[in-house]
């Protein structure tokens, strides 16, 4: 009986072995299926066509900052070798040590960091505040406000420049960090307007129940303000955040404009990016270049060193707070309806 | 339900103004009545308004929301905002409005900057006049400007949507490759894309001159240089189109997934799905990246050669009228821009939202109806009441003075 029992086992396993065994070969079908994809699943060869354009892409958007990145440790002739494309002869600190010293970097450096983190502070307070008015209250005249924002929004801002200076200088503010504050304090500062409706359609998206549980458990119009709209929007905040704070680093026409005065050592403030504007000029002067007797003459390696230096902030703090950036920007607020 | 519910509430009120004054003066108990009798609900009226038009195409009864003022506490609540908005008001009237005419006053007069004071006189047009005697270049500016834009922007947008779409799909590594997309967001500026863009650092191409030459000869001038600008800018416009990115990610993931299960179930292929969903429900975002791009590039200086001239003019020996003529020549070039853009992308109604828009009209044409109709009852029976009273009264005072007088 037992021998018997093994025996069908056996037959059956080979059964089941040869059922395995035999090969069909790809049908046509199957193989268009994997290559072009089904209607709801993407194709091998969709999927390779995305991935390589998107490779593309993003190398077009690392490319420069390498190619700056590994040149600026290079001497002047690992510049001018034409053998020598990406990995240099030796790393050269000295070029970052005279772009230091030519941009007055640690003092820049400090300064760049009170002319972008003051106003955007400021900036994310008063278009936060002004945002949630405008989406939670309906009060009269709200829609002459919303199409204020947008004309100034669209409004060049070029043509404001010649009397705000004006004004600021008779306000004698002009060389002084008041010219950014104060109209980043009045929700009026370096595109704001865009600021203010990032927040008004996080704010809006709250729903007015939340408010009203609020209110009947006894809390005010700012209570409510401070523990729900505040916490629930916190991804626009982080946006406007980044966003402010980016753009006030890079703003060099506006910083020129106010901070700079004709008698260069009169300014208090010198932010890395007009620094860098002028980086050829400082250079000369830190290393007696127009008197003539150069210990050390300017070239690609220095600019792109003080280039880097200049962005570096700028990436440290996209690489900390980049994970709560694209998952707010993935939360899908960014956008006014 | 809401004007039910708030109707409700008023008419508690009343009430509870009534049992309050009971006891005081009769004076009072009759003014509450009259405030009671002011208030009539809705089928009251209906029913005493049959002759306006209550019926819909169907034979239905239509339904009209009689508009209640908006409750005290509601109005109270709404009046902070005016609390949370007003850091903007105060901001836009002293950085926006006030530059703003300063700005037009100047364009059109002399400025002559004193210590004390600004010593204004009227110049006519004689600031705009400047502007184009001392800037020989100004038209060829605004020429490649235009150029620029024309071609410009509508690359960016599409390239901008195409990226955003791919970044949007099932793939791996999403994270990685977000991050990289939105670096450009975090970099570009000027003196940074100067360097990005110098010689050394941008991507060596094929060497594009006997393409070029190539081109001038195959194609008419005009669009082998609009072709060769696209090729000598690419990357550019690649580094220019961050926030575009950003703001297309943003909508595309908004979109509901239903919809394209549904289009599926229906037979719709991808091809199809893009143009009649993902394109109609991203139009706003087109208007609005569209318009970003536009001021965007109006004010870059590697695009728009102008912008350094208006900047040189601010701080020019000129002085300020000349610069704001500047500043407003290049405003309404910029603002005519925008209208194009706004033009070509502004959503337009459909039939079906017509409709609503239409029906909508009515009913707030019947409202207003019934308001005045309802007004003029109230009045008449204002009238009436008096009219009884007066009689009463002139029976009264007939009676006491006595009846001789009508006896006869």
């Amino acid at each position: 009986m037992a021998e018997e029992a093994k025996k069908t086992k056996k037959k059956e396993k080979a059964e089941k072995v040869k059922v395995k065994k035999p090969k069909t070969p790809m049908s046509k079908e199957k193989f268009r299926k994997i290559m072009m994809g089904s209607k709801d699943d993407m194709g091998l060869l969709k999927k390779i066509v995305v991935y390589v354009i998107l490779t593309c892409v993003g190398f077009v958007f690392i490319y420069p900052l390498l190619r700056i990145f590994s040149q600026s440790f290079m001497s002047l002739s690992d510049l001018l070798d034409s053998s020598i494309n990406w990995i240099p002869s030796s790393f050269r600190l000295s070029n970052y040590e005279g772009a230091i010293t030519a941009m007055n970097y640690w003092k820049s450096l400090k300064d760049s960091f009170i002319i972008s983190g003051l106003p955007t502070l400021c900036q994310v307070v008063s278009c936060s505040v002004v945002g949630y008015g405008l989406a939670r209250y309906n009060f009269k005249g709200k829609s002459l406000v919303m199409g204020l924002l947008i004309f100034s929004f669209v409004l060049p801002s070029s043509l404001l420049l010649t009397t705000q200076y004006q004004m600021y200088n008779s306000f004698g503010w002009t060389g002084t960090i008041w010219t950014f504050i104060f109209p980043a304090i009045l929700a009026n500062g370096f595109k704001s307007q865009l600021f203010i409706l990032i927040c008004w359609s996080f704010f809006k998206q709250i729903p007015p129940v939340l408010n009203e549980a609020a209110a009947i458990d006894g809390a005010g119009h700012f209570k409510s303000f401070f523990k729900i709209a505040i916490p629930s929007a916190a991804g626009a905040l982080v946006v406007v955040l980044i966003f402010s704070f980016v753009w006030y680093w890079n703003e060099q026409y506006l910083s020129q404009l106010y901070l700079y005065q004709r008698d260069a050592s009169k300014n208090i403030y010198t932010p890395l990016i007009n620094q860098l504007s002028i980086f050829q000029s400082s250079f000369d002067s830190a290393y007696g270049n127009s008197t003539g007797s150069s210990s050390m003459t300017i070239n690609d390696a220095y600019r792109n060193a003080a280039t880097i230096l200049t962005i570096t902030p700028l990436l440290i703090i996209y690489a900390i707070l980049q994970k709560q950036f694209v998952e707010s920007v993935d939360r899908a607020g960014i956008t006014g309806e | 339900m809401s004007t039910k519910t708030e109707e409700m509430k008023e008419e508690v009120n009343t009430t509870e103004v009534s049992t309050e004054d009971t006891g005081k003066k009769s004076k009072k108990e009759e003014k509450a009545e009259k405030k009671k009798k002011k208030s009539y609900t809705v089928d009251e009226l209906l029913s005493q308004n049959e002759a306006l038009e209550l019926f819909d195409e169907y034979g239905r009864k239509k339904k009209i929301k009689v508009k209640v003022k908006q409750g005290k506490l509601k109005k109270r609540e709404n009046r902070m905002g005016y609390f949370f908005v007003f850091p903007y008001i105060v901001g836009t009237l002293i950085c926006l409005a006030y530059p703003l005419v300063l700005s037009i006053i100047y364009a059109f007069s002399n400025v002559k900057v004193r210590p004390t004071y600004t010593e204004l006189t009227f110049a006519g047009i004689d600031n705009f006049l400047n502007v184009f005697d001392k800037n020989p270049l100004l038209l060829t500016q605004l020429g490649t400007l235009a150029l620029n834009m024309i071609l410009g922007v509508p690359m960016i947008v599409v390239f901008a949507l195409i990226m955003a779409m791919m970044l949007n799909m099932k793939i791996k590594g999403k994270g990685v490759y977000r991050t990289i997309f939105f670096l450009p967001v975090i970099i570009v500026s000027g003196p940074v894309m100067e360097r990005i863009n110098s010689d050394t650092s941008t991507i060596q191409a094929v060497d594009t001159t006997i393409i070029e030459q190539a081109l001038y000869n195959v194609l008419p001038a005009w669009i082998a240089s609009g072709v060769v600008w696209v090729f000598t800018h690419i990357i550019l416009l690649l580094w220019y189109s961050g926030v575009q990115i950003l703001i297309f990610l943003a909508a595309l993931q908004k979109i509901d997934t239903s919809l394209y299960e549904a289009a599926k179930i229906d037979g719709g292929s991808n091809w199809e799905c893009f143009w009649k969903i993902t394109l109609p429900t991203i139009k706003p975002m087109l208007l609005l990246n569209g318009i970003y791009t536009v001021v965007f590039l109006s004010q870059d200086t590697l695009i728009s050669p102008l912008t350094n001239t208006i900047k040189a003019a601010i701080t020019s020996v000129l002085g300020y009228g000349y610069s704001s003529a500047f500043g407003w020549i290049y405003a309404i070039v910029v603002l005519f821009f925008v209208g194009i853009v706004a033009i070509c992308f502004i959503p337009k109604k459909d039939i079906y939202e017509k409709q609503i828009k239409k029906t909508k009209k009515l009913e707030k044409k019947t409202r207003r109806n019934l308001a005045k109709h309802q007004k003029q009852l109230i009045k008449n029976q204002i009238k009436l009441q008096k009219a009884i009273e007066r009689e009463q009264k002139m029976k009264a005072a007939g009676k006491d003075l006595g009846g001789g007088n009508y006896d006869g």
